[in-house]
């Protein structure tokens, strides 16, 4: 992210585009940040080189600064909010990750389009010991202990999640802790925080700054081109049985 | 419609209607001030805000009511904290003289036995504002002919939201909050009711979700008030401040709960509100026809999780997602959700 904590500047932004037409204090009020937060933001707009907004001067008597009144243009307020869009993916996408199940999910795969796929969870508190296998893709939440087979799903195991256990699949992605092998034909990550105790063979892996790793990397790209081809195969299955009805 | 709300069961003690009639004697008295022109300026000069007025008087009633309230005579108490306190203690001349006025207005407004019928004119408002809105977009037929019942209950925990419906009974059940935030939504109620009925009560679909009820229609909302007169600017900025204060008292509440909690929680997803805004400055006709897309969208589980879906996507695309819903013709939502390219 373009900022070391986004969050107060995109409320702010937001703030503004709500109000559309400001004094420093009323924005300042609004939005529960400092003056000079206000008078930053203003800075940055008037260095973009448009009339991104307008100054209106309502009393000049008096010491101090001019009281003014901040209006934002069109141009300003598609400024303000396109910029403000691009990093609120990055929030959703990281509230996504804490919570799984917020994820909008589209069920019904109309007209040909692949609905997005059915997501198995294991839920905080629940432990699975055994194997799991199938073709949904798996979010791990708390605690597994075995084999997962799922061959050509995504496992995602989150920050509390605690996995003993070899995992196949086409993509793993960690966010937690995992003891174990794993063959995943496409990639895996292995994120900020999250560790990992085993070997890996994948065609592509990722690890982050701050993550924890022991073990070996083999990288084998043989898997990733009939996983696709399966993949394919199974999608035009979906698709078949959803107008066949 | 009858002159006062209904008092549920929980609110017929007298202590706690003393509590909400102060808050309704301060609502007055800062709603009549706030709408002076001379106001604005005199408190811009004493680096004061109408905001921070309602704000800081709202969270020095809020602790006086945890000590206590068992009459509306507490009042006085109220206006001595607030003018010993840091923030009106060393104001001067006009705007002194304006925060004077306002506690003798909040005085003599206090005994009249009328207070509760402000709740009652504000869902009018509210109403007709709702239906004037939709009226202008084609949708006057959502919304129910005659405002709906309004009924307070007492929340003494706030662990509800400040407001709630029942689209059966036709009716719209304000929680008492002892909170900080509890005198800024009545100065607001007319446009915390006109939420009710647009987030609440017009949509078919009983099962939409936050993004849509808290998220994309609190934005309509705000788009569709920012152009009314009858809703000054002091009222809109006000609007702003009450929905981050909701915000952070949701993140208080859910605190106490198990499970993660995040602004989508309270309003869907981060990015709506933007995406909203520019597609509003694009084409209002363009926004209302989506919108009433929503809006009209009949009762079903999956046609609710499609909507949510649809305004995921709508964030995640971005300015592309904007010129995609500005280049249909017909705002069909199972189209959409269908044709639109993974």
């Amino acid at each position: 992210m373009a900022d070391r904590n986004p969050f107060g500047p995109y409320r702010l932004r937001r703030v503004a585009l709500q109000l559309r037409q400001f004094t420093i204090n009323e924005l300042k009020t609004a939005a529960g940040v400092p003056s000079h937060a206000v008078h930053d933001l203003l800075h940055d707009l008037r260095q973009e080189g448009k009339t991104l907004f307008e100054t209106e001067t309502l009393a000049s008597e008096g010491p101090g600064r001019p009281l003014s009144r901040y209006t934002l243009t069109p141009e300003g307020v598609e400024f303000l909010a396109s910029g403000n869009v691009a990093i609120a993916k990055e929030f959703n996408e990281l509230a996504f990750q804490e919570n799984p199940s917020l994820r909008p999910r589209s069920i019904k795969g109309r007209n040909g389009v692949v609905a997005e796929r059915p997501v198995w969870r294991v839920e905080p508190g629940l432990t699975i010991k055994g194997e799991i296998s199938g073709d949904r893709d798996l979010q791990i939440d708390g605690r597994v202990e075995g084999l997962i087979e799922l061959n050509l799903s995504k496992v995602t195991i989150l920050a509390s999640a605690k996995v003993t256990a070899d995992i196949i699949a086409r993509e793993v992605v960690i966010y937690g802790s995992v003891k174990g092998n794993i063959r995943a034909s496409n990639r895996i990550e292995i994120k900020k925080d999250g560790s990992l105790n085993g070997d890996v063979t994948t065609a592509r892996v990722m690890i982050e700054d701050g993550a924890f790793f022991k073990g070996s990397i083999e990288i084998d790209k043989s898997g990733e081109t009939r996983a696709q081809d399966k993949s394919q195969a199974r999608a035009a299955g979906t698709y078949a049985a959803a107008e066949s009805h | 419609m009858p002159d006062t709300p209904q008092f549920d069961p929980n609110f017929e003690d007298t202590s706690l209607q003393a509590q909400f009639r102060i808050l309704l004697a301060l609502s007055r008295a800062l709603t009549h001030a706030l709408s002076q022109p001379a106001t604005f300026l005199a408190f811009e000069r004493a680096k004061l805000s109408g905001n921070q007025v309602v704000a800081h008087l709202g969270s020095i009633v809020a602790a006086h009511t945890e000590e206590g309230i068992e009459e509306g005579s507490a009042i006085d108490g109220i206006w001595e904290a607030a003018f010993a306190s840091p923030k009106f203690r060393n104001t001067t001349g006009a705007s002194r003289e304006i925060l004077e006025a306002i506690r003798a207005q909040s005085l003599t407004e206090l005994p009249k036995p009328d207070a509760f019928s402000d709740l009652v004119s504000a869902n009018a408002t509210a109403h007709r504002f709702t239906k004037d809105t939709l009226k202008k977009h084609g949708l006057a037929g959502l919304l129910v002919a005659e405002p709906a019942l309004v009924q307070i209950f007492a929340d003494l925990k706030a662990v509800h939201f400040c407001a709630g419906t029942s689209r059966i009974a036709n009716k719209i059940r304000w929680a008492y909050q002892p909170v900080a935030h509890a005198l800024e939504g009545i100065v607001l109620a007319d446009l915390v009711l006109a939420h009710e009925y647009l987030s609440h009560l017009v949509p078919k679909n009983s099962r939409l979700d936050q993004s849509v009820r808290e998220g994309w229609l609190v934005s309509a909302l705000r788009e569709s008030f920012q152009s009314v007169p009858a809703i000054p600017h002091w009222k809109r900025a006000l609007w702003a401040q009450h929905r981050a204060d909701l915000y952070r008292h949701f993140l208080k509440v859910r605190e106490a709960l198990p499970g993660p909690s995040s602004a989508i929680g309270f309003e869907g997803f981060s990015g709506l509100d933007e995406q909203a805004i520019r597609l509003h400055a694009r084409s209002t006709a363009q926004f209302w026809k989506f919108t009433g897309a929503i809006l009209e969208y009949p009762e079903s589980l999956g046609g609710a999780e499609d909507i949510a879906w649809l305004l995921g996507e709508v964030v995640r695309r971005g300015t592309e997602g904007i010129d995609h819903l500005m280049s249909l013709k017909y705002m069909n939502l199972e189209d959409l959700v269908g044709k639109w390219d993974p």
